[in-house]
């Protein structure tokens, strides 16, 4: 016997694992990746083992399964299911995850990705009670899973931020085993994930998961996924019968909001706009949209919900803006903060209130909680080293201040940064400074400054996090963030700067400062909810009551998570901290970056100017919602969702349910007579619904939209299987079945509107008033209930969505595009280009996966009408890619 | 892909032997239905005032389908699931007491779960058929000094291979089905057993080569 293994090869740890765990006396030779060991396959494969009769074993799990079955004992088919499942669905994601971890370095994307394979260990490993996977004993199915995940979670701080405990005590407990322990160590050789480096990048990339850096198709858990039992049918039966009469009624909304004794009290902020500019939509997806449909859930779920957001108004950046439009600081807060409110409620957020930081409780509570950190000696003084101009007679922002670069001798260089050289430059080195204000030369003063112990707090910090983390609801990115940086260790950090627009610092040494952004804007949420009742305190301070999410961009998580609980536990007055901490990827547009100064990408205020409805803007943001990884704001799959999810499935079935009524009903429900088949749709459609409750619940948005998806998908199958308008012209039994799939479909067609009320207010209205549906149906419960009963009368049916056009929206893209006349022409040209290559290559791609359907569809022996129309695409697509590509359309004419 | 696994494990069945067949799904009943929905859907436009389902609607199904039927279940009498193709297929060998098929000794026993391992792997990954030829290029070297992919013995492995080739052998000229004349060989050999070739036509393989000169 003989194994061959590579070095920094992950499949060949779970092999030496076993090996050692064995106790089996073979020789092993460590060879190069590209060795090929086994003679018949025309490409290396590793590791391999040469039995002694002269065959070859070259896969890592058959491997591992014959070191550890011994003589006559047949392995279990609990192992073999395992093994099944980790060679076809754990290798692909767990090879994906190596690869951003270790070649892009987004452990945290690694991690989410990782997410649904996790689960469903944790949920086997928990149903089943035993140690190991398959018994109370170790087998194959362990040393393999373990192999597996090894690389992935044995950072510590990679393992905590998963949270699943009986997976993590298990993979600890194998690991423990001096056998993996051997293993391990042989393998990494103490290098750590860098070690797989050179064995990843010779990996071919086209493995099954999705290797793009950003995607925006939501993963299906497919984990979740079972058979209806008798017992469910039954239920959903009983719960569909009950009536509306018998559900709970909608919660009445007396302002103000109060925390109630002995409800769920959620109180829901999204991050507060910074002003100086208009939010794009990556900004609209990241916070308020996300946050506005939680907040709607939670309505529906009739828990005592408040939502508040607001402007963030104080900061360098403000007044460097009113210095550009010649308008004082609070005028352009003024100005921005009604653009924002503007934007925000052509969105259709349902803020309970929309404030600002620029008010008097923002100074008073900001003052407040200084002055408990100061008399508990939180803060620290120190001084700093500063640029300070005579003649405008204050201390300089780096970005007020240009000079010579220390570095290279260029002239121009800013205070923060040479572009030139690109070097990061502090502003005192700078040679011949001057202010960029008055060209006046500025002197280096030195300045006091205060600082927020956070060593001194981090003790603190630590054991409310260890309880926070593990009971609150918190995105990985953001548990990671946040492990990171006090992994990193925490310094004292400034409050405060030597300028004029901010909150005051109450002591007179320092009159002539303000506190700092990162201190002051948290406390927004605070002064904001002061400012919406007198009695905010009983939100602000009842962390025992109040459940408060914080929603956000991923680049804000740590003053959430740890500056400003920092400065609330350190300040002691007993207030509420974030038990969940909801974070965002990026939104890319188009494959690049929203850029406000190239004019690149949509703006809030623009989104109304396409003529595009609010919902539709809505639902494209939350379906591509960058959750768990970046994606891309995409003007071709906006027409694609629009055209395929809600136009061909959603409306396509609300529409057809209500037409069935009023067509062949004279508008009243018709009676319904439940048969096995309605029964199974009611139980499916229940299932799917709990889903989506228990998505939701988990603020996976972007996944728990799918559900809805699902039930209309179901429901158009179903009146598509039924066929109501052929059955009407039949026998009497064929009539009332007819009648009951119509009765049915509008009741789910009811149900879909109120789940979809928190994605699309305004759709889920027309819904409703089509339907003339009670407005006592608007609880989501875990039932379906049938709250439409036959007689009811409904109003008038009509389209819900429009077709985009591809023309419609090639404008639209053209338009918002980049393309600034008065810019530098060369940049312009650059980015042009790249645009139209990466067209190019996109539609290469698109003819080819086109080309492989129209194969595909002829070899299954598809009716001609569908391949041909699947061909008519296909030609449409060539076409464009020439055009693309540069060759002049002339067949267009030629064709005409 | 999951549709033709349930037809295998029912052939299967039948060359075991098995008199009570299995309750079989995949994961997730539901998916069947979805399936024959789908298969009316396209031929029957559904009323004068109703478009019918547009093409791409009709592809957006397809994928979507393809997606989810993924997995064969079996559900035994005491309820439990089992599931996976290979596991199913172990289970069901095991029920029929023909132990042998999966080898007699320790080694043998792993090399036929390796081949179960390279058939659902290998032959069943979507995109599997391009790299096709590559595929039975290896198959073709590792047969040539072999009867079985067990080596001398009938296995499960070559049930599975066979039902996971046949589409593959279909698609080949008769030039190619000479090239790769160990797996044809092979494979004329397992089709002409009794009881294997349950729910698939033959495959014709010429005994006299007519392409001599190729190789």
């Amino acid at each position: 016997m003989r194994l061959y293994v590579s070095e920094g090869n992950p499949q060949c740890l779970k092999v030496l694992a076993a090996y050692e765990l064995s106790g089996a006396q073979c020789e092993v030779e460590v060879v190069s990746h590209e060795e090929c060991i086994v003679p018949f396959l025309g490409h290396s494969k590793l590791p391999a083992l040469l039995l002694d009769n002269g065959n070859f074993l070259f896969s890592s799990n058959v491997i591992c399964r014959y070191y550890l079955t011994s003589g006559g004992d047949e392995a279990s088919t609990a192992v073999d299911q395992w093994l099944e499942w980790e060679t076809l669905d754990l290798q692909p994601v767990a090879l994906h995850a190596l690869r951003l971890a270790v070649l892009q370095d987004k452990k945290s994307e690694a991690l989410e990705s990782l997410q649904p394979s996790l689960s469903y260990i944790e949920r086997s490993l928990q149903k089943t009670g035993k140690t190991f996977l398959t018994s109370d004993e170790p087998s194959a199915a362990d040393v393999v899973l373990w192999g597996t995940l090894y690389p992935l979670l044995a950072e510590p701080i990679l393992l905590t931020a998963v949270d699943f405990k009986a997976l993590t005590a298990w993979f600890q407990r194998v690991g423990s085993f001096p056998a993996c322990k051997k293993a391990s160590d042989g393998t990494f050789k103490g290098h750590g994930l860098q070690s797989l480096k050179s064995y990843l990048q010779r990996q071919p990339t086209n493995s099954t998961q999705a290797t793009r850096a950003t995607t925006n198709d939501p993963t299906v858990d497919d984990g979740d996924e079972r058979l209806l039992t008798d017992e469910e049918i039954q239920a959903a039966v009983q719960a569909w019968s009950k009536g509306l009469a018998a559900c709970p009624k909608p919660r009445q909304i007396v302002h103000p909001i109060l925390p109630q004794q002995g409800e769920r009290n959620v109180l829901i902020t999204s991050a507060l706009p910074y002003v100086n500019n208009v939010p794009h939509l990556g900004n609209i997806i990241g916070c308020v949209l996300s946050a506005d449909v939680f907040a709607r859930f939670c309505r529906l779920r009739n828990w005592n919900t408040l939502f508040v957001c607001g402007t963030d108004e104080y900061g360098t950046a403000t007044e460097t803006k009113a210095m550009e439009e010649g308008l004082t600081p609070q005028e352009i807060c003024d100005k921005y903060n009604a653009i924002h409110s503007q934007i925000y409620r052509w969105f259709g957020t349902s803020f309970d209130y929309f404030g600002r930081t620029t008010t008097e409780k923002q100074t008073e509570i900001a003052q407040d909680i200084f002055w408990r950190l100061l008399k508990r000696g939180f803060l620290l003084e120190d001084t700093v080293e500063q640029l300070h101009c005579q003649r405008c007679a204050k201390f300089l922002a780096d970005r007020f201040v240009e000079g010579i670069c220390p570095f290279c001798s260029y002239p121009e260089a800013r205070g923060d940064q040479c572009d030139k050289c690109g070097k990061l430059i502090n502003a005192v080195e700078l040679k011949n400074p001057q202010c960029k204000v008055c060209k006046e030369t500025p002197a280096v003063r030195t300045s006091k400054h205060l600082f927020l112990d956070l060593p001194k707090l981090e003790g603190r910090l630590e054991e409310w996090l260890e309880t926070t983390l593990e009971k609150g609801n918190w995105t990985p990115n953001a548990r990671f963030i946040t492990r990171s940086w006090i992994r990193d260790g925490l310094k004292p950090r400034c409050i405060t700067r030597d300028l004029k627009w901010g909150t005051p610092v109450p002591l007179e040494e320092f009159a002539n400062k303000v506190f700092y952004v990162w201190f002051d804007a948290p406390i927004g949420y605070l002064s904001i909810t002061a400012n919406y009742t007198d009695q905010w305190e009983k939100w602000w301070k009842n962390p025992d009551k109040v459940q408060l999410y914080n929603f956000m961009a991923k680049d804000n998580v740590p003053f959430h998570s740890v500056v400003f609980p920092c400065s609330l536990l350190g300040a002691e007055d007993n207030y509420t901290l974030v038990n969940h901490l909801i974070a965002t990827e990026y939104l890319n547009y188009e494959d690049g970056k929203f850029s406000k100064s190239r004019g690149v990408g949509v703006f809030g205020d623009m989104a109304k100017d396409t003529g595009i409805p609010a919902d539709i803007w809505r639902f494209y943001l939350l379906f591509i919602r960058p959750e768990g990884q970046d994606s891309a704001f995409c003007w071709s799959d906006l027409l694609l969702k629009n055209n395929s999810e809600l136009l061909n499935n959603l409306g396509n079935f609300v529409n057809r349910a209500g037409m069935f009524v009023s067509k062949f009903f004279e508008g009243r429900v018709p009676t319904m007579e439940l048969n096995q088949e309605d029964q199974r749709l009611l139980a499916l459609t229940t299932w799917e619904l709990r889903q989506y409750l228990q998505l939701l619940e988990k603020v996976r948005i972007r996944d728990a939209l799918r559900c809805i998806l699902n039930i209309s998908r179901h429901g158009n199958q179903y009146i598509q299987l039924n066929e109501p308008w052929k059955r009407l012209k039949g026998s009497d039994t064929d009539r009332s079945r007819a009648a009951t799939v119509t009765g049915v479909a509008i009741n789910m067609a009811c149900l879909l509107s109120v789940m979809l009320q928190p994605y699309m207010p305004t759709v889920s209205a027309t819904i409703q008033e089509q339907l003339q549906a009670p407005p006592l149906c608007n609880v989501l419960t875990e039932e379906f209930v049938c709250v439409l009963p036959a007689g009811h009368k409904i109003g008038t049916i009509s389209p819900l969505f429009q077709k985009l056009e591809v023309e419609q929206v090639e404008a639209l893209r053209q338009r918002f595009g980049g393309q600034k006349p008065d810019k530098a022409a060369e940049k312009q040209e650059a980015t042009t280009t790249t645009t139209i290559l990466q067209d190019v290559q996109e539609l290469a791609k698109a003819v080819a996966q086109q080309g492989d359907k129209v194969r595909q569809l002829k070899a299954l022996g598809t009716e001609k009408a569908v391949v041909n129309s699947e061909v008519a695409r296909l030609l449409e697509l060539k076409k464009a890619l020439q055009e693309a590509q540069g060759k002049p359309p002339v067949q267009k004419e030629k064709k005409k | 892909m999951a549709e033709a696994s349930l037809k295998e494990l029912v052939s299967l069945e039948k060359y075991l032997g098995l008199k009570k067949t299995n309750k079989y799904s995949t994961q997730g009943e539901r998916k069947q239905q979805q399936h024959r929905v789908i298969k009316q859907g396209r031929g029957s436009p559904p009323g004068s005032s109703f478009d019918p389902p547009t093409p791409e609607y009709v592809q957006e199904q397809q994928d979507w389908r393809k997606k989810m039927i993924s997995v064969p279940v079996l559900q035994t009498k005491d309820g439990q699931n089992i599931v996976g193709l290979v596991t199913i297929a172990c289970h069901l060998v095991k029920a029929a007491k023909q132990e042998q098929l999966l080898g007699r000794t320790r080694e043998e026993s792993a090399v036929v779960q390796q081949w179960l391992e390279y058939r659902i792997v290998q032959l069943g990954a979507p995109g599997a058929k391009e790299e096709g030829r590559s595929t039975l290029r290896d198959l073709n070297g590792y047969l040539e000094d072999k009867v079985y992919f067990g080596g001398d013995f009938l296995s499960l492995a070559d049930i599975l291979m066979y039902y996971g080739l046949h589409s593959y052998m279909v698609d080949l000229t008769v030039q190619d089905r000479e090239k790769f004349v160990n797996v044809s060989r092979w494979f004329s050999h397992i089709q002409q057993l009794p009881n294997v070739q349950q729910h698939l036509p033959r495959v014709h393989i010429m005994k006299n080569r007519i392409y001599t000169n190729v190789h």
